[in-house]
């Protein structure tokens, strides 16, 4: 009965030209979003190098102050003495909490980060970060300008950065602010040109001269927290890029690596403790601590503001998206489906009126409708393979590389699959439980 | 062999109802070739179309070989017209994607029947109507007479007891209508098959053993 039914399916497809193109086109350009999607999103949200720890790290990005409005109440006291009226005013000021009358807020200061996040207890590990710094070299006098994150020893050991050669600096270069760098694969290349190995030669900075102790792969992500062209201990950055404003502000991130995934949650206790514990400046009354997880930092500049978590949202809007781009098609489908199962009145009538039941052409039509989805499923897998190709070398989004992920390929082959079963299912219901003689009296044969 | 007692069927619109056929009560018995004749929209499709077990009535019983529908489950029902039943269309209705052989076999592919006597099976009908050198011709590449005898092939290739044939000669002209109606009373007088036809023509239907003359939804003795 298949291979009546595929043969009846292949010469479908056949006949109808235009709809099996509209179908296939719709089916193969949806798995193709949505294996874009899904790898885009894997590229930037996977736990892939470096950030294969990225379930376990928190990043407390910035930190800010606030002060509450006042409310001023003053009591007049009259006293009547040796025929003189004194009066006795008393001012006293109460906080609104919850209506600021200013707020400051910036990343967080060396000092405040020595003094008060590097002692926290349950972190396994914590690292001090200055991200994005903008520096401009001369090599063979022609201007280049990298980006550059100041680290410490630690930063190493949370992201799992992918050495080409050498290796990371470590405590004593941190210590002895030694003028190491590592540099990416790229930024290797623009400053020295193309060369066998980079290690142990000398980028020079202003005044100074940086030994290349190792050469990293570009991460594909492009989280903030990983990105830049030179990473250089960040003991080597003068006290007034590390500290300024009200003696807790400053150019600094802490990345917290949690001891494991369900430790997440002490580390953000921790965090509020400091927030409570530490000592007001310049009338502010409160103190708060931006901390995020990898997702919620990516979300932020898209969706959220500051001082909320926003990842969780993000997701769900992103796979909202997701799912109106698969119903749209899905719904288009349908209607193409129940126009093409119309057009088979006649078959349908016959072949109930010589004893097929509904379930056999419900299966008939659904089985028509996976050799549909498999076809485009396979143009899919073939548009996705070079729309990926494409999106690599044209570099549309700097430093992301999409990478062809074969469960994510079968995930998606399967959502359409469900997707083309619902879209088929429908139309072919309807038809399958239709009278004989209507069907038979409608067709158009 | 069919026993119909007061059979009604009415349509319904939300204003209207209107009786196709009215308080029907015939008999027919085993091997009779009978003809249904009448004027367009007395209702001479309706009722072969319940006799046939394709439209259920509004009112009425229909006995086949003493077995009554009215009860009966749409997998029971699709059962036995698989089984007993055969039909030919005025507008043949094969499928145009499938080859001859395969408009053919598509009784007993509900049958559970195994491909090889499928083929087997769909093969001696076709040679039965003189078509074993077009089975693997499509509906498209055959003249009208051609294509109701593929029809007729595939009415009988499971063997029904009854055959129901609406207007069969309806679509071709009198040379074919006459070579499709010689088939029809071979099977009757060979195979003692019984043929229920609806049919506009006066001469075809004075070839059948009976006719039954509906007018207006009503039987006319």
């Amino acid at each position: 009965m298949l291979k009546n039914y595929l043969k009846i399916a292949l010469k479908v497809l056949k006949r109808n030209r235009f709809y099996t193109f509209v179908s296939l086109f719709g089916i193969s350009f949806t798995l193709m979003v949505l294996m874009l999607s899904t790898a885009f999103i894997d590229n930037e949200l996977g736990a892939n190098r470096p950030l294969s720890n990225k379930d376990r790290i928190l990043v407390v990005s910035g930190m800010g102050m606030k002060k509450w409005q006042r409310e001023t109440n003053t009591t007049i006291d009259t006293i009547y003495r040796n025929d003189s009226t004194i009066l006795d005013t008393t001012i006293i000021e109460t906080p609104i909490v919850g209506n600021s009358q200013s707020s400051s807020s910036s990343q967080l200061g060396y000092d405040f980060c020595k003094e008060h996040i590097l002692p926290m207890q349950s972190p396994e590990m914590i690292s001090l970060f200055v991200p994005q710094r903008q520096i401009e070299v001369y090599p063979n006098n022609a201007r280049l300008e990298l980006s550059t994150c100041m680290v410490d020893a630690n930063y190493w050991k949370i992201f799992d950065f992918d050495f080409v050669e050498g290796q990371p600096f470590g405590e004593s270069s941190i210590e002895n602010q030694s003028h190491h760098t590592v540099l990416t694969e790229e930024a290797a290349g623009k400053y020295f040109g193309a060369q066998d190995s980079y290690l142990n030669r000398e980028l020079v900075w202003g005044h100074d001269v940086y030994k290349i102790v190792g050469i990293i792969k570009e991460p594909n992500t492009s989280s903030f927290v990983v990105q830049g062209d030179a990473f250089m201990p960040v003991t080597n950055l003068p006290d007034h890029a590390l500290n300024y404003g009200y003696g807790y502000f400053g150019g600094c991130n802490v990345a917290l690596l949690a001891k494991d995934g369900a430790s997440g949650e002490s580390m953000t206790a921790e965090l509020k403790q400091i927030e409570n514990n530490t000592e007001m400046k310049d009338g502010f009354d409160i103190l708060y601590l931006w901390e995020k997880d990898i997702t919620d930092l990516y979300a932020w500049p898209i969706i959220g503001s500051q001082d909320t978590r926003s990842g969780n949202k993000f997701l769900m809007i992103l796979f909202g998206v997701l799912i109106l781009f698969l119903i749209i098609p899905t719904f288009n489908l349908i209607n193409l489906n129940i126009t093409r199962i119309l057009e088979r009145s006649s078959e349908i009538g016959v072949r109930k009126a010589f004893g097929a039941r509904t379930d056999h052409l419900l299966i008939q039509f659904l089985f028509e409708n996976i050799v549909l989805t498999f076809l485009g499923g396979l143009l899919g897998l073939v548009f996705t393979f070079f729309a990926m190709r494409w999106f690599n070398k044209a570099q549309i989004l700097e430093g992301t590389h999409l990478e062809f992920n074969s469960t994510v390929f079968g995930i998606s082959l399967l959502i359409t699959l469900f997707f083309g079963i619902c879209s088929g299912l429908f139309p072919a219901w309807k038809m399958a439980g239709k009278e004989i003689a209507v069907a038979i009296k409608n067709s158009r044969i | 062999m069919i026993s119909v007692n007061n059979l009604s069927k009415s349509y319904f619109t939300d204003t209207l109802e209107t009786l196709a056929l009215n308080n029907i009560t015939l008999h027919i018995e085993k091997g009779e070739f009978v003809s249904i004749m009448g004027p367009s929209g007395c209702g001479k499709s309706t009722l072969l179309n319940m006799i046939g077990l394709l439209d259920s009535p509004t009112e009425g019983v229909i006995r086949i070989e003493g077995q009554e529908f009215r009860h009966k489950k749409e997998k029971e029902l699709a059962r036995y017209r698989n089984q007993n039943l055969g039909f030919i269309f005025q507008s043949f209705h094969l499928i145009s994607d499938l080859p001859v052989i395969d408009n053919v076999e598509l009784p007993l592919l509900y049958r559970g029947t195994s491909a090889r006597e499928r083929r087997h099976k769909a093969e001696e009908a076709l040679a039965q109507v003189e078509l074993s050198h077009r089975i693997f011709h499509y509906p498209n590449q055959l003249s009208g007479g051609q294509r109701q005898r593929v029809a007729i092939a595939r009415a009988i290739v499971g063997n029904p007891t009854i055959l129901m044939a609406d207007e069969p000669t309806g679509n071709l002209d009198s040379v074919l209508g006459d070579e499709v109606m010689k088939i029809l009373m071979d099977l009757n007088q060979e195979n003692n098959v019984t043929i229920v036809m609806v049919t506009h023509d006066e001469n075809m239907a004075q070839k059948t053993h009976r006719i039954i003359r509906l007018y207006d939804g009503n039987l006319v003795n």
